[in-house]
């Protein structure tokens, strides 16, 4: 069972959660019916309909008899268990509690289910009413996939007993379910800035590695002179080693329209495992202490500048869960769509009604903020599906520019149909065009571990 | 396999919303044959409903079969309804409350996602129209039409907010709590509305001149509507 650690009325980002109060002017009609049947009393001169009408105006006053409500809950989870294989269902318990002074007559919950994992049993919403010091629970159980999968923020809709009043907040409980999440390793290209850390690089220096021998100069370390080869010849020799070197990387998430791709609408869309591969692979750079920072690109820019330190570590985590460039409900505009051509459903418990609002920024204007950002010594991991040529030239763009592109593609095609299959051999040939172009690019299986795919980095940079 | 979202109306607001109209409808249609009428229209619609229902299911020749021989059967009492009674105000009152009922249902199902709004603001709107014409081509009670509209107005908020809780949560997800507590908060109204209109006409109103009460009753209203903008 995960220990809860709940903090009420905060939200991700630590402060105060948004609430967002609407009037939805259900009543509205009962004017209309108060008219007509004045209208139609005072025709046919009928007291008896215009006492109708006097009762119809007094649920028009019914809205006006009851203020926005005020939701202050609490909120506990428990799943069990925590940390299951792949394909295991882990049962989640939610508890809902009224912290708050006044009645919840009309209390609509939506648990924030992880967006990769799917609910395979009861719901992960509930309607209910509580009093001040109740609560109510919710019950479901989710399929466990390969990841590290964060809870995202419950979602808390509260009308008032006429329904004239809608208040809407959100409540979180850090919640995590580890699956087989850990990516042992990060192989990065050999470019970096000049400090010392687990990059190998192709210059001598300090380090573990053997890289050469040369003639001793002066300021050389007596411990790296080869004492041996002196003892016989009595020529001093210093050992070089490849110098090892801390690299500055961002992870630059491809979130646009054309990325919100699902192999099938029971199917997280690509940026779903971007945003969760971006998560991992910033988890084990920032443990062999490299700066790293987040960039995504799509209907609004986020960027997050590299570095260290477990402050930064959290907000990255924080930005990946909550920016609005990296919303995993798809662009309203023309909505998502299955790689098979298929209207991509909402595969997420916790998602609004509606998609976003951001105004969309030029991607060229993008990409140039991203680069007066990094400098020719910054390595690009660019997480993107690959679903259309765009993305190869926004790769090609970083890689001219100067900084070292590696590409992480989950693969979100799917062979069910004529179209799927054209979709896959585009995606390959794109693949190959980077290959040409001489950029690393990692073909991610998403029912394989992400460890598994980039370790495959590894042989490309021998080769 | 994942549990998808279905955002059709939830039931329990649905059959209160239903039941509310029926009673609405048997409150005005009191002669004998109409009671029949309505009682064969039920039958039909509740058909026509369990096919609906069926055919969301995915069993859609079953659910057509069984919907298609529900609106026969609405079509037959609404024949019944204009041909039978005695009298021309029984034959044109209870036609507007069957289709109202026949409509309502509809929405509920839903026959068409997106219109579920529309039909039900239609279905009771048109069982209002039962109501106010009851009101003024019959002699019925002053309590009776009172109910009678009330319960219109119930049925409408109760079918609303199937739709509302349906469309934010779904049908899979345990709302049964919560949507009695918000009929139970509109019942309550309803007898708080019903007391104030009988506190009003225990004043003596009959005495007072019928511009008077329009007077007053227009500005009520006019209160209500500036209160919405």
């Amino acid at each position: 069972m995960a220990a809860p650690n709940s903090k009420p009325g905060e939200n991700e980002s630590g402060g105060e959660p948004a609430v967002a109060v609407r009037r939805t002017n259900r009543w509205r009609g009962v004017v209309s019916v108060a008219l007509l049947a004045l209208a139609i009393g005072l025709l046919a001169k009928r007291p008896l309909l215009l006492m109708l009408s006097a009762a119809a105006v007094a649920f028009a006053a019914y809205p006006q008899l009851t203020g926005p409500p005020n939701p202050v809950v609490q909120i506990e989870r428990e799943v069990d268990p925590d940390s299951p294989r792949a394909g295991d269902l882990v049962d989640v318990k939610t508890t809902i509690r009224n912290v708050g002074d006044a009645t919840l007559f009309d209390l609509r919950l939506v648990d924030g289910v992880p967006p990769m994992l799917s609910v395979e049993g009861g719901s992960p919403r509930r309607g209910t009413a509580l009093r001040p010091g109740s609560a109510a629970t919710i019950e479901y159980s989710i399929r466990a996939r390969h990841g590290t999968h964060r809870f995202r923020p419950t979602m808390v809709i509260a009308r008032d007993a006429s329904g004239a009043t809608e208040t809407e907040t959100t409540a979180t409980e850090e919640t995590v379910i580890e699956c087989g999440s850990r990516v042992p390793e990060v192989p990065l290209r050999a470019t970096s800035r000049h400090r010392s850390g687990q990059l190998v690089t192709d210059d001598g220096g300090s380090g573990l590695e053997f890289h050469r021998v040369k003639e001793y100069e002066r300021g050389d370390s007596t411990s790296r002179i080869y004492w041996r080869r002196y003892a016989l010849t009595g020529e001093l020799i210093s050992i070089d080693f490849r110098k090892e070197q801390l690299a500055d990387i961002v992870l630059c998430v491809d979130a646009r329209e054309a990325a919100y791709r699902a192999s099938s609408e029971d199917n997280p869309h690509a940026v779903a495992y971007a945003t969760d591969a971006a998560d991992r692979i910033a988890g084990t750079l920032f443990q062999a202490d490299h700066r790293v920072g987040l960039a995504a690109v799509g209907r609004t820019l986020c960027w997050l500048p590299p570095g260290t330190g477990r402050d930064h570590r959290e907000r990255l985590s924080r930005l990946l869960a909550v920016d609005p460039a990296l919303s995993l409900t798809p662009p309203r505009a023309t909505g998502s769509m299955s790689i098979t051509g298929r209207r991509f459903a909402d595969f997420s418990a916790a998602d609004t009604d509606g998609g976003d609002t951001f105004e969309t920024m030029d991607l060229d204007r993008q990409l140039s903020t991203i680069r007066t950002h990094i400098n020719d010594r910054t390595q690009v991991f660019f997480l993107t599906p690959l679903c259309d040529d765009e993305a190869v030239r926004i790769a090609q763009w970083f890689e001219s520019s100067g900084c070292a592109v590696t590409v992480v593609s989950p693969d979100v095609t799917a062979d069910e149909t004529a179209g799927g299959r054209l979709v896959r051999t585009e995606r390959l040939n794109r693949l190959k065009s980077l290959h040409r172009a001489g950029i690393p690019a990692v073909d991610w299986d998403t029912d394989e571990r992400l460890g598994t795919a980039l370790a495959g980095l590894r042989e490309w940079f021998v080769k | 396999m994942k549990k998808r979202l279905v955002r059709h109306p939830v039931r329990i607001s649905s059959g209160l919303a239903f039941v509310a109209g029926v009673l609405a409808v048997s409150i005005v249609a009191d002669a004998d044959v109409q009671r029949q009428i309505l009682a064969i229209a039920v039958a039909s619609i509740s058909t026509f409903a369990i096919g609906g229902l069926v055919w969301r299911r995915g069993l859609s020749v079953l659910g057509v079969a069984a919907a298609l021989a529900g609106t026969a059967g609405v079509l037959f009492a609404l024949v019944q309804a204009v041909t039978r009674p005695a009298f021309f105000t029984q034959q044109i009152e209870l036609v507007p409350g069957l289709l109202g009922l026949w409509v309502l249902v509809a929405a509920l199902v839903p026959i068409r996602l997106g219109w579920e709004r529309a039909l039900v603001d239609t279905g009771t709107g048109l069982i209002f129209v039962t109501v106010l014409i009851g009101g003024v081509v019959q002699g019925i009670s002053f309590a009776m039409i009172l109910a009678a509209g009330i319960l219109t107005i119930l049925a409408w908020d109760a079918a609303e907010n199937a739709i509302s809780v349906g469309g934010q949560l779904g049908l899979g997800a345990p709302t049964i709590r919560g949507e009695l507590v918000h009929c139970t908060a509109s019942c309550v109204v309803a007898t708080g509305a019903i007391g104030l209109v009988y506190l009003v006409n225990g004043l003596g109103i009959d005495e007072l001149p019928f511009t008077a009460l329009l007077a007053l009753l227009i500005a009520g209203v006019a209160l209500a509507v500036a209160s919405y903008r």
